[in-house]
């Protein structure tokens, strides 16, 4: 991450070393989860609510 | 008595809930929008690619004209030349309302690949995810308070070298802006157990092991992380970030943690 080569405090959120789809043309929306992506976008919502007004 | 015991009870009360967020926190958290990731997800993929200078101009026009309905956001593209063409980042910042010098950045990508990279590339989970989520965010976010500024990076051409990041990079390094975090949200939401394929003597060890290998193997630095399984042992997040900063990563663990989505935390190895 470019961030990282450059000395930022910053982190990688994924869950990518489970899609064996990655980087291919079946790396489509039907496979997606939508329970874990709103989980996701829950945690990662709140985190940048939380971090903005401390 | 019957007094002694209500108090009883409300204590009780009280102590099975001592995580949970403010109700303003709640009710943000409720207006995320399940359909507006999906349908963001479903744009995303009829784009077809996001591999080539056309497609991916196109892209960044889409994801500007979806960030400008929100007056409180500034909205513009970063440019820069790669390659003898000129490529685009879309930013929007949300600026703080007390602490302005003190900023966020929340990024991720919106190119893609595959083999047929200029016929069919839909990038579903890689990664029209990390930006339908950061779109909703900043969607989110935009009409709420914040003391702090929030800048939201989308990212061209990751799957080339990754030059929008470093462009975007380089040049923040020359401002000396007070940047206190990054979150990157790249590739997240497939859910699937089994399919690793893993070293023999890695092969009995935890669930932990085998997401730190792996994501050793991919990111190939040293890190720490921590994985969240969301009560499903097949729903796990991967949180990583590199030595010496662990602050952000157990910072995030510990925002994460009161949601109601029964989160546990499995502290990786540290390493390097």
């Amino acid at each position: 991450m470019s961030f990282w080569e450059k000395d930022y405090n910053a982190v990688f959120i994924t869950s990518f070393y489970k899609n064996p789809f990655i980087h291919t043309p079946k790396d489509t929306i039907d496979k997606l989860n939508r329970e874990f992506l709103l989980k996701v976008a829950r945690a990662i919502t709140l985190t940048l609510l939380v971090l903005a007004n401390e | 008595m019957l007094l002694f015991l209500f108090i009883l009870l409300q204590i009780q009360c009280c102590r099975s809930m001592p995580n949970n967020y403010s109700k303003i926190y709640q009710d943000i958290l409720n207006k995320i929008s399940e359909k507006n990731i999906f349908n963001t997800i479903k744009n995303l993929q009829a784009f077809k690619t996001r591999y080539t200078l056309e497609k991916q101009n196109q892209v960044a026009e889409y994801l500007y004209n979806s960030l400008k309905k929100y007056d409180s956001l500034n909205v513009f593209y970063d440019c820069y030349e790669a390659n003898n063409k000129l490529w685009k980042n879309v930013i929007a910042i949300r600026k703080g309302e007390q602490n302005r010098n003190k900023v966020y950045i929340a990024c991720a990508h919106y190119d893609s690949i595959s083999s047929k990279p200029f016929i069919f590339a839909p990038g579903a989970d890689d990664n029209a995810t990390g930006v339908a989520i950061l779109l909703e965010a900043a969607s989110i976010l935009a009409k709420t308070r914040c003391k702090s500024t929030i800048k939201f990076v989308f990212f061209s051409n990751e799957e080339q070298g990754h030059k929008g990041s470093k462009h975007y990079v380089e040049k923040l390094k020359t401002k000396n802006e007070n940047i206190k975090g990054v979150i990157n949200v790249d590739t997240v939401g497939f859910v699937c157990s089994g399919l690793f394929t893993l070293p023999p003597d890695l092969k009995k060890k935890g669930i932990l092991h085998k997401v730190f290998y792996l994501a050793k193997q991919i990111i190939k630095k040293p890190l720490f992380y921590f994985q969240l399984g969301f009560k499903n042992p097949n729903q796990i997040l991967l949180v990583a970030g590199r030595p010496p900063n662990r602050f952000l990563v157990e910072k995030i663990y510990s925002i994460i943690k009161p949601l109601e989505v029964g989160i546990k935390k499995n502290v990786g190895p540290q390493c390097g």
